[in-house]
């Protein structure tokens, strides 16, 4: 009962605070009311989700939600036994240490860790409005794509869980929310910019830390975006800042990524070699693993995954009709989203929009990284997908093109033209 | 009407692609559950009743899991341990760890194993770098009271494969050791659950089972009958004779109908057949999909060569020279050189406007600013000229004059925002509109151009769609094919005669705006208005330029010197760069997408 309670007093406060972040993010926004209530609604659906989840038991439910949540308990016990934050010990992520963390102060328990998560994925959809106005989208259609994403039904399941999913959605968001911020806002103070730089640097670090290859694909897209803007408006600050994205990967790669390349599940690591037996083995698994596989069936695999017809197959929701019919519709649904996001995509490149080519490079640069390394089983690459929805959702409008075409083909001189082809 | 059209069509063609790609599934490799090649069982049965068994498990294809799963027999009272297990990596047999339940960690795949009791039956679960969905398991395992003993005779017996298994295996070979030597006849072995293989029985004390294949709904059961003082040391499961009771059961086995075992064969056969024609159908569609996707990029190349060809055979010789740029629209040269206008067009336009005596131009400071001249005649001037004073009109401050600094923008309220923004696009489009009024297509160009302009958005779509459906590379070529094609449709405006003349002609200014010497002779006219110049300058990106043209005053004796107006040094380039760089960050954000 104590407990329930305990629950609930969470739950209103997490509400509250997607309220006031919401009043906060969205100012000036029309229908900034609607906007919100509907976010508390994608929130409560989290909260459902989560009680379902959880039907069996926190210490039994997941696979790597319930390692996280074992391994916070014990990072919120060294905490309680006046072990300084900086000496905690800990595994697999940072994550695990910030819900440990809560832990201590709280106290043990996976549901409120849970309900933070879903607090930190309702603020992704609030800065990807943000990014989608910013990317010069009307209201109408900013808020449309950060509603879209919040009732994503993957992403409640992903960014519901105690895994470190809705942080990666975050910081990818906020690194790329920063970016637009630097590279359009009006009125640069060299100061504002400079810290701006640093954060995105600090967050590209932080990523990494969370998955191992998101330095590269983040790099890749934040350095065809900045080359491209430098090309375009010349600017040194444009140059400074692809400059401390080049150097903060090299930097990366040769701490961070080295060292915890071994512990890294999701990449095939070949079990012979054991300990720090020479890191060139472990670049040879990797390579071997990609030239073993059939790149385009790769692709494919990862980008339409799980097909209709292998729904019932996933594990975790095999007979389950209801959840198989969620996932299909969401799968129906992805598969528009990838089409109308093909216009998108062409009007970018068309108009040679630097950010959106950015994040058009991250995209393709993360498919690519999954769909070569990753493992080939449908539930995996379901899972892994997940954090490029977002970005691509705000490639998915179909009229930018259209129109463009349309006022093209419909010109005067073309309309006489064929009228005096008729004739 | 048109655009309803239009409408339609685009819907009837979005929902085409839609109902093909959520039939994406056609195009993969048909469902299916494990594979297995190769099986070998080998069995030792020890005096006391207790069994090692060895099992060595080649899959093929892993049912599209990330784990090999074996489903290890497990009956009244019998024990399970798993000793060690195995897979086979790069020429030799890697140990694999043993998960607690529910531990779930990092180096899962690394290469582990957990097993889970399940009734009468154990489930393995392997983990491990398991590429293509194959892998080789070696599996050692142990069972404690294994063999029925009773009076007369012992008994081996069990299921070696589960009815339930949904999973193919081809050549499957079980070898069980007796605890010893001992003549053929006085060992029955006998199996159930599969309607083709073969047993042998040598005076070894071997029994030998050999199973071609399996198809899911079939079982494999071995039961091996042997003298029951081979297991000595086991302990009697009951003390009557079972001999007789063993006979009984083969006959009623080997009489009873076996329909669903027929069934099941009938039923992997059907499968077999939907399979076999699913991956005809795939490949054809995957041979249709390489010619369509060849043939699209085919045809996007030649409209690219035809469109060239039709450009050149089509042009008019056009006399244009660096003498004729100053009836030129400054916004205008822009369009042509850069494909837009922006801040530079609008800054270009008030110069050219200030040369025709409509803006006044002042200099306090080191800050240009713009006012609008008291003795304007709006009625003299063309549709873009007279869209740009309106706009002038709209950004001036009370005292009249316009200072294009980022303060004054900022401050504006989101009204003014909005207005300004209007009649910015109002000016850009009457500056497009009158440059595509000067440069018209040919009918033929037109028709070249449209075609390449929809061919090139179709065969983009096509390149994003058809390879990742088909999972074919040759339909990637589309991309590159259709982008090229549509940006060479869009751009055929510039390849015109109107355009290349005008083009080339100010290519010619911009060389002498950056050249250090000015041969008199080769100058035009009209850049000795400084103002029409500087228009120019900034619209060919050379205002920082401008400083060279001092040295003319000594060349021209004229009346119009070049430093009549403005000092036209370091200084004023520096103002003139300031100045396009706060107009360029808030023009930016008007210009519509």
């Amino acid at each position: 009962m104590i407990f329930m309670f305990e629950n609930l007093i969470w739950m209103l406060a997490i509400m509250a605070l997607t309220a006031v972040s919401g009043i906060l993010l969205l100012k000036n926004t029309p229908k900034k009311r609607l906007i919100i209530l509907l976010a508390e609604l994608a929130l409560i659906l989290r909260f459902v989700f989560i009680f379902i989840a959880y039907s069996n038991g926190t210490e039994y439910s997941g696979t790597d939600g319930l390692i996280y949540h074992q391994i916070a308990k014990d990072i919120a016990a060294q905490l309680k036994s006046g072990v300084p934050l900086w000496n905690v010990e800990y595994e697999y992520s940072w994550y695990t240490v910030l819900m440990g963390i809560q832990y201590a102060i709280f106290g043990v328990n996976r549901y409120a860790a849970s309900f933070v998560n879903s607090f930190i994925s309702i603020l992704t959809g609030f800065l990807l409005m943000k990014i989608a106005l910013g990317m010069n989208y009307s209201h109408k259609k900013s808020s449309l794509i950060g509603l879209v994403y919040l009732f994503f039904p993957s992403m409640i399941v992903w960014t519901g869980d105690t895994r470190k999913e809705s942080m990666i959605f975050f910081l990818i968001m906020l690194i790329w929310y920063i970016t637009l911020k630097v590279l359009k806002e009006k009125s640069p103070s060299i100061r504002k910019n400079v810290l701006a730089i640093a954060a995105v640097c600090l967050l590209m670090w932080l990523c990494t830390l969370l998955r191992i290859y998101m330095i590269y694909t983040l790099g890749i897209g934040l350095v065809a975006c900045l080359m491209l803007y430098y090309f375009k408006r010349r600017q040194r600050l444009h140059l400074l800042f692809l400059f401390a994205v080049v150097i903060t990967c090299i930097v990366v790669t040769f701490t961070t990524v080295r060292l915890n390349f071994r512990d890294y599940h999701a990449l095939s690591i070949d079990a012979t070699k054991s300990g720090d037996e020479d890191l060139e083995h472990e670049f040879d698994s990797i390579f071997s693993t990609i030239l073993e596989k059939d790149i385009p069936d790769a692709i494919n695999g990862f980008l339409t995954k799980p097909h209709l017809d292998e729904v019932p197959l996933i594990t975790d929701i095999a007979a389950n009709p209801p959840a198989i019919l969620i996932v299909r519709l969401e799968m129906v649904f992805w598969y528009v989203c990838l089409i109308i996001a093909v216009f998108g995509v062409m009007y970018a490149l068309i108009n040679m929009d630097p950010y959106s080519i950015g994040l058009l490079f991250f995209i393709v640069a993360y498919g690519m990284i999954n769909a070569l390394i990753c493992e080939e089983v449908p539930d995996t690459y379901y899972r892994y997908r997940a954090t490029i929805i977002a970005p691509l959702l705000l490639f998915a409008d179909y009229k930018l093109l259209i129109n463009k075409l349309k006022a093209l083909l419909l010109r005067r001189d073309s309309l006489e033209s064929i009228r005096r082809l008729k004739k | 009407m048109r655009n309803r059209i239009i409408d339609k069509v685009l819907v009837v063609c979005i929902s085409f692609v839609i109902i093909l790609t959520t039939t994406v599934g056609a195009f993969d490799k048909p469902i299916q559950g494990y594979q297995i090649s190769q099986y070998d069982i080998k069995v030792n049965i020890f005096k006391d009743g207790s069994l090692d068994i060895t099992e060595i498990v080649d899959f093929t294809f892993l049912g599209n899991s990330n784990n090999a799963v074996l489903l290890i027999d497990k009956q009244e009272e019998e024990e399970i341990e798993i000793k060690a297990v195995y897979t086979y990596y790069k020429n030799e047999w890697i140990e694999f760890e043993k998960l607690a339940e529910g531990e779930w960690g990092a180096n899962v795949f690394n290469g582990t194993y957990s097993e889970i009791q399940e009734g009468n039956l154990v489930r393995l679960k392997v983990y491990g770098v398991f590429t293509k969905q194959q892998a080789k398991i070696l599996v050692r395992y142990s069972v404690k009271n294994a063999i029925k003993r009773y009076n007369d005779i012992a008994v081996y017996d069990r299921n070696h494969v589960q009815r339930y298994w949904e999973g193919y295996i081809s050549n499957l070979a079980i070898e069980i050791h007796l605890p010893g030597a001992i003549e053929s006849n006085k060992v029955k072995s006998y199996l159930h659950g599969v309607l083709i293989g073969e047993k042998q029985v040598t005076d070894s004390g071997i029994v030998y089972y050999t199973i071609p294949n399996t198809v899911p709904g079939e079982y494999v059961e071995a039961r091996v009958v042997f003298p029951q003082y081979l297991v000595g040391n086991a302990a009697k499961t009951s003390s009557e004779k079972y001999l007789q009771t063993i006979l009984e059961e083969e006959k009623e086995y080997l009489e009873s109908d076996k329909s669903d075992l027929l069934r099941a064969r009938e039923n992997a056969a059907k499968e077999e057949g939907r399979r076999a024609a699913q991956e005809k159908q795939k490949k054809n569609l995957q041979i249709f999909s390489i010619i369509v996707s060849l043939l699209g990029s085919f045809l996007g190349i030649i409209t690219i060569y035809r469109t060239n060809k039709v450009l050149k055979t089509g042009e008019k010789q056009e006399s244009f020279t660096v003498e004729d740029i100053a009836v030129m629209n400054p916004a205008e040269a822009l369009l042509l050189t850069k494909g837009k206008t922006g801040a530079r067009g609008i800054l270009a336009g008030l110069f050219r406007l200030s040369a025709r005596g409509f803006v006044e131009i002042s200099v306090k400071n080191d800050e240009l600013s713009f006012r609008i001249s008291e003795n304007l005649e709006p009625g003299l001037l063309k549709a873009p000229d007279a869209k740009l004073l309106d706009l002038l009109g709209s950004l001036v401050n009370e005292d009249g004059f316009y200072r294009p600094s980022i303060k004054n923008i900022t401050d504006n309220n989101s009204d003014d925002s909005d207005r300004i923004k209007k009649l910015y696009n109002k000016w850009n489009r009457s500056i497009r509109k009158e440059h595509s009024q000067n440069n018209i297509l040919t009918d033929e160009q037109l028709y070249y151009r449209n075609l390449g302009l929809i061919l090139g958005v179709i065969l983009f779509v096509a390149g994003c769609i058809i390879p990742v459906m088909a999972s074919i590379w040759s339909g990637y070529l589309m991309i590159p094919v259709g982008f090229i094609l549509f940006n060479y449709a869009l751009g055929m405006e510039k390849k015109t005669a109107y355009s290349a003349s005008r083009i080339k002609a100010l290519g010619q200014l911009k060389e002498l705006f950056e050249s250090h010497e000015h041969p008199g002779d080769k100058l035009p006219q009209w850049i000795f208005d400084i103002n029409l110049a500087i228009g120019f300058a900034i619209a060919l990106g050379v205002e920082n330029r401008l400083s060279l043209l001092k040295g003319l005053e000594s060349d021209k004796n004229n009346s119009m010197s070049i430093n009549s107006k403005y000092l036209v040094d370091e200084s004023f380039e520096e103002a003139l760069g300031d100045l396009l760089k706060n107009a360029e960050a808030v023009f930016t954000e008007y210009t519509e997408t």
